[in-house]
Protein backbone atom coordinates (compact mmCIF):
# COMPACT_ATOMS: atom_id res chain seq x y z
CA UNK A 1 0.00 0.00 0.00
CA UNK A 2 1.20 3.39 -0.49
CA UNK A 3 1.09 5.99 1.90
CA UNK A 4 0.83 10.10 0.73
CA UNK A 5 2.91 11.98 2.85
CA UNK A 6 0.92 14.74 3.89
CA UNK A 7 -1.23 13.23 6.41
CA UNK A 8 -0.58 10.55 9.07
CA UNK A 9 0.06 6.98 8.38
CA UNK A 10 -2.58 6.16 10.90
CA UNK A 11 -5.33 7.82 9.26
CA UNK A 12 -4.64 6.48 5.83
CA UNK A 13 -4.64 2.76 7.49
CA UNK A 14 -8.52 3.36 8.81
CA UNK A 15 -9.16 4.34 5.27
CA UNK A 16 -8.28 1.11 3.99
CA UNK A 17 -9.23 -1.08 6.26
CA UNK A 18 -12.93 0.93 5.86
CA UNK A 19 -12.53 0.19 2.15
CA UNK A 20 -12.57 -3.37 2.96
CA UNK A 21 -15.29 -3.22 4.88
CA UNK A 22 -17.56 -1.27 2.72
CA UNK A 23 -16.37 -3.69 -0.60
CA UNK A 24 -17.05 -6.86 1.82
CA UNK A 25 -13.58 -7.90 1.39
CA UNK A 26 -13.83 -7.62 5.23
CA UNK A 27 -16.79 -9.14 7.18
CA UNK A 28 -18.88 -7.30 10.08
CA UNK A 29 -18.08 -9.05 13.38
CA UNK A 30 -14.75 -10.65 11.49
CA UNK A 31 -11.44 -10.62 13.69
CA UNK A 32 -8.85 -8.64 13.08
CA UNK A 33 -5.13 -9.03 13.04
CA UNK A 34 -3.18 -8.83 16.25
CA UNK A 35 -1.30 -5.46 16.62
CA UNK A 36 1.84 -6.81 15.40
CA UNK A 37 0.62 -8.81 12.39
CA UNK A 38 -0.93 -5.43 11.15
CA UNK A 39 1.96 -3.85 11.18
CA UNK A 40 3.75 -6.52 9.17
CA UNK A 41 0.52 -6.49 6.69
CA UNK A 42 0.67 -2.70 6.45
CA UNK A 43 4.49 -2.47 7.13
CA UNK A 44 3.82 0.05 9.50
CA UNK A 45 5.48 0.36 13.33
CA UNK A 46 3.41 -1.22 15.66
CA UNK A 47 2.68 1.49 17.50
CA UNK A 48 1.26 3.14 14.70
CA UNK A 49 -0.81 -0.34 14.48
CA UNK A 50 -1.81 0.05 17.87
CA UNK A 51 -3.05 3.88 17.49
CA UNK A 52 -4.99 2.68 14.39
CA UNK A 53 -7.28 0.14 16.04
CA UNK A 54 -7.67 2.82 18.80
CA UNK A 55 -9.12 5.02 16.93
CA UNK A 56 -11.02 2.79 14.77
CA UNK A 57 -12.78 1.63 18.76
CA UNK A 58 -13.33 5.16 19.84
CA UNK A 59 -15.17 5.69 16.40
CA UNK A 60 -17.23 2.41 16.66
CA UNK A 61 -15.14 0.38 13.81
CA UNK A 62 -14.25 -2.00 15.62
CA UNK A 63 -14.30 -3.49 19.37
CA UNK A 64 -11.44 -5.43 21.75
CA UNK A 65 -12.63 -8.73 23.36
CA UNK A 66 -10.12 -9.36 25.98
CA UNK A 67 -7.84 -12.76 25.67
CA UNK A 68 -9.71 -12.80 22.38
CA UNK A 69 -8.60 -10.08 19.95
CA UNK A 70 -9.94 -7.25 18.09
CA UNK A 71 -12.96 -7.44 15.85
CA UNK A 72 -15.01 -5.53 13.46
CA UNK A 73 -18.48 -4.05 14.50
CA UNK A 74 -21.43 -5.95 14.22
CA UNK A 75 -23.64 -2.78 13.39
CA UNK A 76 -24.63 -2.71 9.83
CA UNK A 77 -25.27 0.92 10.20
CA UNK A 78 -21.63 1.28 10.36
CA UNK A 79 -20.71 0.42 6.35
CA UNK A 80 -23.48 2.93 5.71
CA UNK A 81 -21.71 5.70 8.34
CA UNK A 82 -18.79 4.84 6.49
CA UNK A 83 -19.92 5.40 3.02
CA UNK A 84 -21.06 8.48 4.12
CA UNK A 85 -17.86 9.92 5.37
CA UNK A 86 -15.80 8.63 2.40
CA UNK A 87 -18.53 9.86 0.15
CA UNK A 88 -18.25 13.25 1.68
CA UNK A 89 -14.60 13.09 1.07
CA UNK A 90 -14.48 12.07 -2.39
CA UNK A 91 -17.31 15.10 -2.99
CA UNK A 92 -14.81 17.66 -1.50
CA UNK A 93 -12.17 16.93 -3.90
CA UNK A 94 -14.47 16.71 -6.46
CA UNK A 95 -15.90 19.88 -5.72
CA UNK A 96 -12.84 21.64 -5.17
CA UNK A 97 -11.26 20.29 -8.29
CA UNK A 98 -14.27 21.33 -10.51
CA UNK A 99 -14.22 25.02 -9.10
CA UNK A 100 -10.69 25.62 -9.38
CA UNK A 101 -11.36 25.20 -13.55
CA UNK A 102 -14.42 27.30 -13.04
CA UNK A 103 -17.24 24.83 -13.85
CA UNK A 104 -20.83 25.72 -12.76
CA UNK A 105 -22.99 23.00 -10.52
CA UNK A 106 -25.16 22.40 -13.81
CA UNK A 107 -21.60 21.80 -15.97
CA UNK A 108 -20.78 18.98 -13.33
CA UNK A 109 -24.00 16.90 -13.66
CA UNK A 110 -24.00 17.05 -16.86
CA UNK A 111 -20.36 16.24 -16.99
CA UNK A 112 -21.02 13.84 -14.30
CA UNK A 113 -23.70 12.04 -15.79
CA UNK A 114 -21.85 11.39 -20.16
CA UNK A 115 -18.91 10.35 -17.84
CA UNK A 116 -20.64 7.83 -15.63
CA UNK A 117 -22.22 6.62 -18.82
CA UNK A 118 -18.83 5.69 -20.74
CA UNK A 119 -18.30 2.89 -18.02
CA UNK A 120 -14.63 3.25 -18.54
CA UNK A 121 -12.94 3.73 -15.27
CA UNK B 1 36.15 -16.06 29.93
CA UNK B 2 36.68 -19.30 28.75
CA UNK B 3 34.60 -18.58 25.83
CA UNK B 4 37.05 -15.88 24.88
CA UNK B 5 39.77 -18.13 25.10
CA UNK B 6 38.48 -20.43 23.10
CA UNK B 7 37.86 -18.19 20.18
CA UNK B 8 41.55 -16.63 20.43
CA UNK B 9 42.92 -20.15 19.92
CA UNK B 10 40.77 -20.79 16.80
CA UNK B 11 41.76 -16.76 15.50
CA UNK B 12 45.02 -18.02 16.07
CA UNK B 13 45.12 -21.30 15.08
CA UNK B 14 47.00 -21.16 11.68
CA UNK B 15 50.68 -21.03 13.47
CA UNK B 16 50.12 -23.98 15.18
CA UNK B 17 48.90 -26.16 12.87
CA UNK B 18 52.02 -25.37 11.12
CA UNK B 19 53.99 -25.84 14.01
CA UNK B 20 52.97 -28.71 14.71
CA UNK B 21 52.81 -30.27 11.20
CA UNK B 22 56.44 -29.57 10.94
CA UNK B 23 57.17 -31.38 14.42
CA UNK B 24 55.59 -34.14 13.39
CA UNK B 25 57.27 -34.25 10.00
CA UNK B 26 61.12 -33.78 11.63
CA UNK B 27 60.69 -36.14 14.55
CA UNK B 28 59.15 -39.05 11.95
CA UNK B 29 62.51 -38.34 10.08
CA UNK B 30 64.25 -38.08 13.24
CA UNK B 31 63.43 -41.57 14.43
CA UNK B 32 63.31 -42.88 10.90
CA UNK B 33 67.20 -41.75 10.47
CA UNK B 34 68.01 -43.43 14.03
CA UNK B 35 65.44 -46.42 13.24
CA UNK B 36 67.59 -47.12 9.86
CA UNK B 37 70.91 -45.72 10.84
CA UNK B 38 70.72 -43.21 8.81
CA UNK B 39 72.87 -40.81 10.62
CA UNK B 40 73.00 -37.93 8.63
CA UNK B 41 69.02 -37.36 8.53
CA UNK B 42 69.04 -38.13 12.06
CA UNK B 43 71.52 -34.74 12.86
CA UNK B 44 69.68 -32.63 10.16
CA UNK B 45 66.10 -33.47 11.63
CA UNK B 46 67.68 -32.79 15.33
CA UNK B 47 69.23 -29.28 14.49
CA UNK B 48 66.03 -28.74 12.43
CA UNK B 49 63.85 -29.36 15.65
CA UNK B 50 66.09 -27.43 17.61
CA UNK B 51 66.34 -24.32 15.42
CA UNK B 52 61.92 -24.67 15.16
CA UNK B 53 61.72 -24.40 18.46
CA UNK B 54 63.45 -21.23 19.04
CA UNK B 55 61.69 -19.93 15.94
CA UNK B 56 58.35 -21.60 17.64
CA UNK B 57 58.05 -18.88 20.11
CA UNK B 58 58.53 -15.96 17.97
CA UNK B 59 56.09 -17.21 15.62
CA UNK B 60 53.31 -17.76 18.20
CA UNK B 61 54.25 -14.60 19.84
CA UNK B 62 53.55 -12.53 16.86
CA UNK B 63 50.53 -14.30 15.64
CA UNK B 64 49.05 -13.04 19.21
CA UNK B 65 50.17 -9.35 18.54
CA UNK B 66 49.49 -9.56 14.68
CA UNK B 67 45.70 -10.97 16.09
CA UNK B 68 45.16 -8.11 18.34
CA UNK B 69 46.77 -5.33 16.15
CA UNK B 70 43.56 -6.64 13.78
CA UNK B 71 41.55 -6.69 16.78
CA UNK B 72 41.86 -3.12 16.83
CA UNK B 73 42.05 -1.98 13.16
CA UNK B 74 40.03 -4.16 11.57
CA UNK B 75 36.06 -4.58 11.11
CA UNK B 76 36.27 -8.07 12.66
CA UNK B 77 37.12 -6.22 15.75
CA UNK B 78 33.64 -5.66 16.36
CA UNK B 79 33.04 -8.92 17.05
CA UNK B 80 35.96 -9.43 19.89
CA UNK B 81 34.53 -5.95 21.43
CA UNK B 82 30.94 -6.17 21.41
CA UNK B 83 30.95 -9.50 23.53
CA UNK B 84 29.55 -8.49 27.28
CA UNK B 85 33.26 -8.34 28.28
CA UNK B 86 35.17 -5.76 29.96
CA UNK B 87 38.60 -4.61 28.35
CA UNK B 88 40.41 -6.80 31.06
CA UNK B 89 38.84 -9.43 30.27
CA UNK B 90 39.09 -9.51 26.72
CA UNK B 91 42.83 -8.92 27.41
CA UNK B 92 43.27 -11.14 29.77
CA UNK B 93 41.90 -13.59 28.01
CA UNK B 94 44.35 -13.08 24.96
CA UNK B 95 47.10 -13.14 27.60
CA UNK B 96 46.17 -16.50 28.86
CA UNK B 97 45.86 -17.85 25.60
CA UNK B 98 49.31 -17.04 24.79
CA UNK B 99 50.45 -17.98 28.28
CA UNK B 100 48.74 -21.41 27.45
CA UNK B 101 50.00 -21.75 23.98
CA UNK B 102 53.70 -21.24 25.06
CA UNK B 103 53.68 -22.97 27.97
CA UNK B 104 51.98 -26.02 26.02
CA UNK B 105 54.56 -25.73 23.19
CA UNK B 106 58.16 -25.57 25.62
CA UNK B 107 56.51 -28.84 27.14
CA UNK B 108 55.56 -30.64 23.79
CA UNK B 109 59.41 -29.46 22.62
CA UNK B 110 60.53 -30.14 26.07
CA UNK B 111 59.28 -34.06 26.30
CA UNK B 112 60.43 -34.42 21.97
CA UNK B 113 63.58 -33.14 22.99
CA UNK B 114 63.99 -35.29 26.36
CA UNK B 115 63.04 -38.47 24.50
CA UNK B 116 65.16 -38.21 21.39
CA UNK B 117 68.09 -37.36 23.86
CA UNK B 118 67.36 -40.04 25.76
CA UNK B 119 66.86 -42.52 22.35
CA UNK B 120 70.11 -41.67 20.94
CA UNK B 121 72.32 -41.98 24.04
CA UNK B 122 70.87 -45.47 24.69
CA UNK B 123 71.55 -45.99 20.88
CA UNK B 124 75.13 -44.21 21.06
CA UNK B 125 76.93 -45.14 24.26
CA UNK B 126 79.77 -42.40 23.44
CA UNK B 127 77.26 -39.65 22.78
CA UNK B 128 76.30 -40.51 26.70
CA UNK B 129 79.69 -40.09 27.34
CA UNK B 130 79.95 -37.05 25.94
CA UNK B 131 76.78 -35.16 27.36
CA UNK B 132 78.31 -36.65 30.91
CA UNK B 133 81.56 -34.93 30.33
CA UNK B 134 79.47 -31.34 29.18
CA UNK B 135 77.97 -31.57 32.19
CA UNK B 136 81.01 -32.33 34.39
CA UNK B 137 82.44 -28.99 32.68
CA UNK B 138 79.27 -27.10 33.26
CA UNK B 139 79.89 -27.77 36.80
CA UNK B 140 83.12 -27.23 37.27
CA UNK B 141 83.71 -23.61 35.30
CA UNK B 142 80.12 -22.04 35.48
CA UNK B 143 78.70 -23.67 39.40
CA UNK B 144 75.53 -25.08 37.20
CA UNK B 145 74.63 -28.37 37.73
CA UNK B 146 72.73 -29.28 34.62
CA UNK B 147 69.53 -31.56 35.40
CA UNK B 148 65.61 -31.72 35.56
CA UNK B 149 65.97 -28.47 37.87
CA UNK B 150 67.65 -26.58 35.38
CA UNK B 151 65.87 -27.54 32.44
CA UNK B 152 62.16 -26.54 34.35
CA UNK B 153 63.45 -23.13 35.44
CA UNK B 154 64.57 -22.67 31.96
CA UNK B 155 61.34 -23.43 30.34
CA UNK B 156 59.69 -20.98 33.19
CA UNK B 157 61.58 -18.55 32.43
CA UNK B 158 61.90 -18.70 28.95
CA UNK B 159 57.86 -18.71 29.11
CA UNK B 160 57.33 -15.48 31.32
CA UNK B 161 59.50 -13.20 29.40
CA UNK B 162 58.16 -14.01 26.67
CA UNK B 163 54.37 -13.26 28.32
CA UNK B 164 56.47 -9.91 29.07
CA UNK B 165 57.82 -9.33 25.66
CA UNK B 166 53.99 -9.95 24.44
CA UNK B 167 52.48 -8.14 27.01
CA UNK B 168 54.52 -5.16 26.43
CA UNK B 169 54.11 -5.42 22.37
CA UNK B 170 49.89 -5.61 23.37
CA UNK B 171 51.07 -1.90 25.23
CA UNK B 172 52.91 -0.49 22.87
CA UNK B 173 50.40 -1.61 19.70
CA UNK B 174 47.46 0.10 22.03
CA UNK B 175 49.49 3.49 22.60
CA UNK B 176 49.83 3.14 19.11
CA UNK B 177 46.49 2.75 17.90
CA UNK B 178 45.15 5.19 20.69
CA UNK B 179 46.90 8.01 22.04
CA UNK B 180 49.58 8.69 19.42
CA UNK B 181 46.80 8.15 16.55
CA UNK B 182 47.41 11.19 14.97
CA UNK B 183 51.07 11.01 14.91
CA UNK B 184 52.98 10.82 11.76
CA UNK B 185 55.39 8.62 13.38
CA UNK B 186 53.49 6.43 15.78
CA UNK B 187 54.64 3.11 14.84
CA UNK B 188 57.85 4.39 15.18
CA UNK B 189 57.38 5.80 18.45
CA UNK B 190 55.42 2.74 19.95
CA UNK B 191 58.18 0.59 18.27
CA UNK B 192 60.85 2.68 20.00
CA UNK B 193 58.42 2.50 23.79
CA UNK B 194 58.56 -1.47 23.58
CA UNK B 195 62.53 -2.00 23.03
CA UNK B 196 62.85 0.64 25.97
CA UNK B 197 60.75 -0.77 28.13
CA UNK B 198 61.67 -4.33 27.51
CA UNK B 199 65.48 -3.69 27.41
CA UNK B 200 64.83 -1.38 31.12
CA UNK B 201 63.33 -4.40 32.13
CA UNK B 202 66.31 -6.89 31.78
CA UNK B 203 68.22 -3.92 33.05
CA UNK B 204 66.99 -3.48 36.22
CA UNK B 205 66.50 -7.16 36.87
CA UNK B 206 70.61 -7.29 36.11
CA UNK B 207 70.96 -4.56 38.85
CA UNK B 208 69.29 -6.04 41.52
CA UNK B 209 71.16 -9.41 41.02
CA UNK B 210 74.53 -7.88 41.11
CA UNK B 211 72.90 -6.49 43.91
CA UNK B 212 71.66 -9.66 45.79
CA UNK B 213 74.96 -11.18 44.69
CA UNK B 214 72.93 -14.36 43.45
CA UNK B 215 75.02 -17.26 42.75
CA UNK B 216 72.83 -20.26 41.93
CA UNK B 217 71.77 -20.00 37.89
CA UNK B 218 68.08 -21.21 39.41
CA UNK B 219 67.66 -18.63 41.30
CA UNK B 220 68.40 -16.27 38.68
CA UNK B 221 66.16 -17.62 36.07
CA UNK B 222 63.16 -17.27 39.09
CA UNK B 223 64.13 -13.60 39.77
CA UNK B 224 64.08 -12.85 35.94
CA UNK B 225 60.69 -15.16 35.91
CA UNK B 226 59.51 -12.74 38.97
CA UNK B 227 60.33 -9.23 37.43
CA UNK B 228 58.65 -10.86 34.12
CA UNK B 229 55.68 -11.48 35.45
CA UNK B 230 55.52 -7.87 37.19
CA UNK B 231 56.10 -6.55 33.89
CA UNK B 232 53.50 -8.28 31.90
CA UNK B 233 51.21 -7.79 34.85
CA UNK B 234 52.06 -3.63 34.62
CA UNK B 235 51.68 -3.78 30.76
CA UNK B 236 48.23 -5.34 30.94
CA UNK B 237 47.00 -2.95 33.30
CA UNK B 238 48.06 0.35 31.68
CA UNK B 239 46.62 -1.66 28.37
CA UNK B 240 43.40 -2.20 30.22
CA UNK B 241 43.39 1.80 31.48
CA UNK B 242 44.04 3.15 28.21
CA UNK B 243 41.02 0.71 26.55
CA UNK B 244 38.84 2.13 28.56
CA UNK B 245 39.44 5.57 28.08
CA UNK B 246 40.24 5.47 24.63
CA UNK B 247 38.72 2.89 22.34
CA UNK B 248 37.78 3.66 19.50
CA UNK B 249 36.61 1.01 16.89
CA UNK C 1 16.08 3.15 28.28
CA UNK C 2 19.35 4.77 26.62
CA UNK C 3 20.25 7.98 28.31
CA UNK C 4 22.51 10.25 26.76
CA UNK C 5 23.63 13.51 28.62
CA UNK C 6 26.04 16.17 26.48
CA UNK C 7 28.25 13.64 24.78
CA UNK C 8 31.11 14.87 22.83
CA UNK C 9 33.86 12.56 20.88
CA UNK C 10 36.78 14.33 18.84
CA UNK C 11 39.24 12.83 16.57
CA UNK C 12 42.08 15.30 16.60
CA UNK C 13 40.64 18.15 16.10
CA UNK C 14 37.47 17.35 14.50
CA UNK C 15 34.06 16.80 16.38
CA UNK C 16 32.14 13.71 15.54
CA UNK C 17 29.65 13.69 18.24
CA UNK C 18 29.43 17.24 19.72
CA UNK C 19 27.10 17.63 22.42
CA UNK C 20 24.52 15.03 21.98
CA UNK C 21 21.60 14.62 24.58
CA UNK C 22 18.78 12.24 24.14
CA UNK C 23 16.67 9.73 25.53
CA UNK C 24 15.43 6.63 24.25
CA UNK C 25 12.20 5.24 25.52
CA UNK C 26 11.00 1.74 25.76
CA UNK C 27 8.86 0.30 22.52
CA UNK C 28 9.63 2.45 19.50
CA UNK C 29 11.20 2.99 16.28
CA UNK C 30 13.24 5.37 15.88
CA UNK C 31 14.77 6.38 12.97
CA UNK C 32 18.56 7.98 13.41
CA UNK C 33 18.75 10.55 10.09
CA UNK C 34 21.21 13.10 8.76
CA UNK C 35 23.89 12.59 5.48
CA UNK C 36 27.24 10.83 6.02
CA UNK C 37 29.66 12.78 8.71
CA UNK C 38 26.77 13.57 10.65
CA UNK C 39 27.52 11.41 13.51
CA UNK C 40 25.44 9.14 13.62
CA UNK C 41 27.60 6.14 13.40
CA UNK C 42 30.04 7.51 16.14
CA UNK C 43 26.52 8.00 18.42
CA UNK C 44 25.64 4.15 17.95
CA UNK C 45 29.25 3.02 18.77
CA UNK C 46 29.38 4.94 21.58
CA UNK C 47 26.17 3.51 22.92
CA UNK C 48 27.48 -0.12 21.78
CA UNK C 49 30.42 0.34 24.31
CA UNK C 50 32.96 0.07 21.22
CA UNK C 51 33.80 3.86 21.45
CA UNK C 52 34.10 5.76 24.47
CA UNK C 53 33.28 8.83 24.64
CA UNK C 54 35.38 11.65 25.76
CA UNK C 55 33.02 13.83 27.70
CA UNK C 56 29.66 13.13 28.58
CA UNK C 57 27.44 10.02 29.96
CA UNK C 58 25.51 7.21 28.14
CA UNK C 59 23.72 5.03 30.62
CA UNK C 60 21.39 2.03 30.06
CA UNK C 61 18.46 1.63 32.63
CA UNK C 62 20.80 3.69 34.81
CA UNK C 63 24.11 1.87 34.24
CA UNK C 64 26.49 3.15 32.65
CA UNK C 65 27.67 1.58 28.80
CA UNK C 66 29.67 -1.25 30.40
CA UNK C 67 29.97 -5.36 29.91
CA UNK C 68 26.96 -5.09 31.51
CA UNK C 69 24.87 -3.34 29.15
CA UNK C 70 26.33 -4.91 26.14
CA UNK C 71 23.82 -8.05 27.29
CA UNK C 72 20.94 -5.87 26.56
CA UNK C 73 21.98 -4.11 23.26
CA UNK C 74 22.19 -5.66 19.81
CA UNK C 75 24.51 -3.38 17.51
CA UNK C 76 24.38 -4.17 13.58
CA UNK C 77 27.40 -2.16 11.82
CA UNK C 78 27.12 -0.84 8.83
CA UNK C 79 30.07 -2.87 7.12
CA UNK C 80 30.22 -6.77 7.47
CA UNK C 81 32.33 -7.70 10.37
CA UNK C 82 32.51 -11.26 10.63
CA UNK C 83 35.83 -13.48 11.18
CA UNK C 84 36.63 -14.21 7.67
CA UNK C 85 37.49 -18.11 8.51
CA UNK C 86 33.54 -18.74 10.01
CA UNK C 87 31.07 -20.24 7.68
CA UNK C 88 27.52 -18.88 8.80
CA UNK C 89 26.72 -21.62 11.13
CA UNK C 90 29.68 -20.53 13.25
CA UNK C 91 28.56 -17.21 13.18
CA UNK C 92 25.32 -18.46 15.16
CA UNK C 93 27.37 -20.46 17.17
CA UNK C 94 29.79 -17.56 18.44
CA UNK C 95 26.53 -15.34 18.92
CA UNK C 96 25.01 -18.06 21.04
CA UNK C 97 28.10 -18.85 23.39
CA UNK C 98 28.03 -14.74 23.69
CA UNK C 99 24.76 -13.57 24.29
CA UNK C 100 22.43 -15.16 26.08
CA UNK C 101 19.29 -14.02 24.60
CA UNK C 102 20.30 -15.03 21.38
CA UNK C 103 17.56 -17.75 19.84
CA UNK C 104 19.28 -20.15 17.56
CA UNK C 105 16.29 -21.50 16.15
CA UNK C 106 14.67 -18.08 14.98
CA UNK C 107 17.80 -17.73 13.27
CA UNK C 108 18.14 -20.80 11.65
CA UNK C 109 14.50 -19.84 10.42
CA UNK C 110 15.78 -16.80 9.53
CA UNK C 111 18.38 -18.20 7.70
CA UNK C 112 16.02 -19.95 5.71
CA UNK C 113 14.05 -17.24 4.83
CA UNK C 114 16.70 -15.35 3.40
CA UNK C 115 18.14 -18.14 1.21
CA UNK C 116 21.13 -18.70 2.80
CA UNK C 117 22.71 -21.59 4.00
CA UNK C 118 24.39 -22.20 7.17
CA UNK C 119 27.53 -23.75 5.13
CA UNK C 120 28.42 -20.81 3.07
CA UNK C 121 31.67 -18.97 3.92
CA UNK C 122 31.63 -15.74 4.88
CA UNK C 123 34.48 -14.82 2.57
CA UNK C 124 31.91 -15.89 -0.75
CA UNK C 125 29.09 -13.90 0.49
CA UNK C 126 28.01 -10.80 -1.99
CA UNK C 127 27.42 -7.70 0.03
CA UNK C 128 23.33 -8.43 -0.25
CA UNK C 129 23.98 -11.90 1.35
CA UNK C 130 26.49 -10.26 3.61
CA UNK C 131 23.96 -7.59 4.78
CA UNK C 132 21.17 -10.07 5.36
CA UNK C 133 22.74 -12.28 7.88
CA UNK C 134 23.82 -9.35 9.92
CA UNK C 135 20.04 -8.28 10.28
CA UNK C 136 19.58 -12.25 10.51
CA UNK C 137 21.99 -12.43 13.56
CA UNK C 138 21.13 -9.42 15.30
CA UNK C 139 17.74 -10.01 15.24
CA UNK C 140 17.90 -13.37 16.61
CA UNK C 141 18.70 -11.51 19.66
CA UNK C 142 16.30 -10.88 22.41
CA UNK C 143 17.69 -7.58 22.84
CA UNK C 144 16.54 -4.71 25.02
CA UNK C 145 17.98 -2.08 22.68
CA UNK C 146 18.33 -2.38 19.08
CA UNK C 147 21.03 -0.53 17.56
CA UNK C 148 20.91 -1.02 13.30
CA UNK C 149 23.76 1.09 10.96
CA UNK C 150 22.02 1.47 7.83
CA UNK C 151 20.39 -1.86 8.15
CA UNK C 152 19.44 -1.22 4.15
CA UNK C 153 22.59 -0.86 2.43
CA UNK C 154 23.76 -3.07 -0.29
CA UNK C 155 20.21 -4.91 -0.16
CA UNK C 156 18.33 -4.61 -3.49
CA UNK C 157 14.81 -2.86 -3.66
CA UNK C 158 12.67 -6.42 -3.39
CA UNK C 159 14.94 -7.90 -0.20
CA UNK C 160 14.24 -4.48 1.22
CA UNK C 161 10.49 -5.24 2.13
CA UNK C 162 12.14 -8.33 3.74
CA UNK C 163 14.31 -7.02 5.76
CA UNK C 164 11.57 -4.25 7.31
CA UNK C 165 9.79 -7.37 7.79
CA UNK C 166 12.30 -9.11 9.97
CA UNK C 167 12.93 -6.06 11.97
CA UNK C 168 8.91 -6.06 12.30
CA UNK C 169 8.62 -9.29 13.12
CA UNK C 170 11.56 -10.30 15.12
CA UNK C 171 12.38 -7.16 17.52
CA UNK C 172 11.54 -8.45 21.10
CA UNK C 173 8.20 -6.90 22.42
CA UNK C 174 8.84 -3.61 24.33
CA UNK C 175 12.09 -3.71 22.67
CA UNK C 176 13.24 -0.55 21.21
CA UNK C 177 15.12 0.10 17.97
CA UNK C 178 16.89 3.18 16.01
CA UNK C 179 17.50 2.48 12.77
CA UNK C 180 20.16 5.00 11.20
CA UNK C 181 19.70 5.69 7.55
CA UNK C 182 20.16 7.39 4.19
CA UNK C 183 17.01 5.47 2.78
CA UNK C 184 14.60 7.52 4.76
CA UNK C 185 11.50 6.60 2.36
CA UNK C 186 11.81 3.10 2.79
CA UNK C 187 11.42 3.11 6.27
CA UNK C 188 9.21 5.99 6.75
CA UNK C 189 6.00 3.88 7.65
CA UNK C 190 7.99 1.44 10.38
CA UNK C 191 9.75 4.59 12.53
CA UNK C 192 7.46 6.01 15.56
CA UNK C 193 10.05 8.86 16.41
CA UNK C 194 12.96 10.81 14.07
CA UNK C 195 16.00 12.05 14.96
CA UNK C 196 17.66 14.17 13.01
CA UNK C 197 21.43 14.74 13.15
CA UNK C 198 23.68 17.53 11.76
CA UNK C 199 27.38 18.02 12.65
CA UNK C 200 27.51 15.57 15.94
CA UNK C 201 24.41 17.25 17.04
CA UNK C 202 20.41 16.90 17.28
CA UNK C 203 18.85 19.32 15.50
CA UNK C 204 15.19 18.62 15.49
CA UNK C 205 13.07 14.96 17.05
CA UNK C 206 9.37 14.36 16.73
CA UNK C 207 7.05 11.73 16.48
CA UNK C 208 6.38 11.06 12.70
CA UNK C 209 2.28 11.00 13.17
CA UNK C 210 2.56 14.67 14.74
CA UNK C 211 5.37 15.51 11.99
CA UNK C 212 2.35 14.13 9.50
CA UNK C 213 -0.10 15.68 11.15
CA UNK C 214 0.57 19.32 12.16
CA UNK C 215 3.13 20.03 9.61
CA UNK C 216 1.98 18.15 6.55
CA UNK C 217 5.37 16.74 6.00
CA UNK C 218 6.30 13.26 5.95
CA UNK C 219 9.67 12.72 7.25
CA UNK C 220 11.15 12.50 3.91
CA UNK C 221 9.81 16.14 3.03
CA UNK C 222 11.42 17.01 6.31
CA UNK C 223 14.70 15.87 5.30
CA UNK C 224 15.11 17.83 1.99
CA UNK C 225 13.97 20.87 4.37
CA UNK C 226 16.93 20.01 7.14
CA UNK C 227 19.51 19.26 4.50
CA UNK C 228 18.26 20.59 1.41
Amino acid sequence: MRYENDRPIYLQVIEDISRRLIQGELALGEKLPSVREMAVQYQINPNTASRVYKEMESRGLCYTKRGMGTFITEDSGMIKTLQSEMAENCLDTFLQGMQAIGIDLDEMIQLLRERYAKEEL
Amino acid sequence: MLKLIKYELIKQKTSKVIIGAILALLEVAFLAGMLLGKEEIMAIAAGMLTFLASVTFVIVGLEEIITYYHDLRDKSGYMLFMTPYNVYEIMGSKILTGFFSIAAAAIIFGIIGFADITMVCAKYGELQMLFDQMKSLFRFTLQVNVDGMLIVWSIIQVVFSWVGMVTSAFLAITLCITIFSGMRCKGLISFVIYCVLNIAVSAVVVQILNWTDMASANGMMAVFSIFDILFAGACYVATGYILNKELSL
Amino acid sequence: MLDCVNVVKRYGGMFAVNGMSVAIEDAHIYGLLGPNGSGKSTWMKMAAGLIVPDEGEMTLDGVKISAETKKHIAYMPTEGYFYSYMKIKDVGRYYQDFFDDFDAQQFEKLIADMDLEMNMKVRNLSSGMMAKLKIAVTLSRKAELYLLDEPLNGIDLLARDEVVNTILTNMSDNASVVISSHLVEELERIIDKAIFMKDGQIVLMGDVEEIRQERGDSVTDLYRQIYG
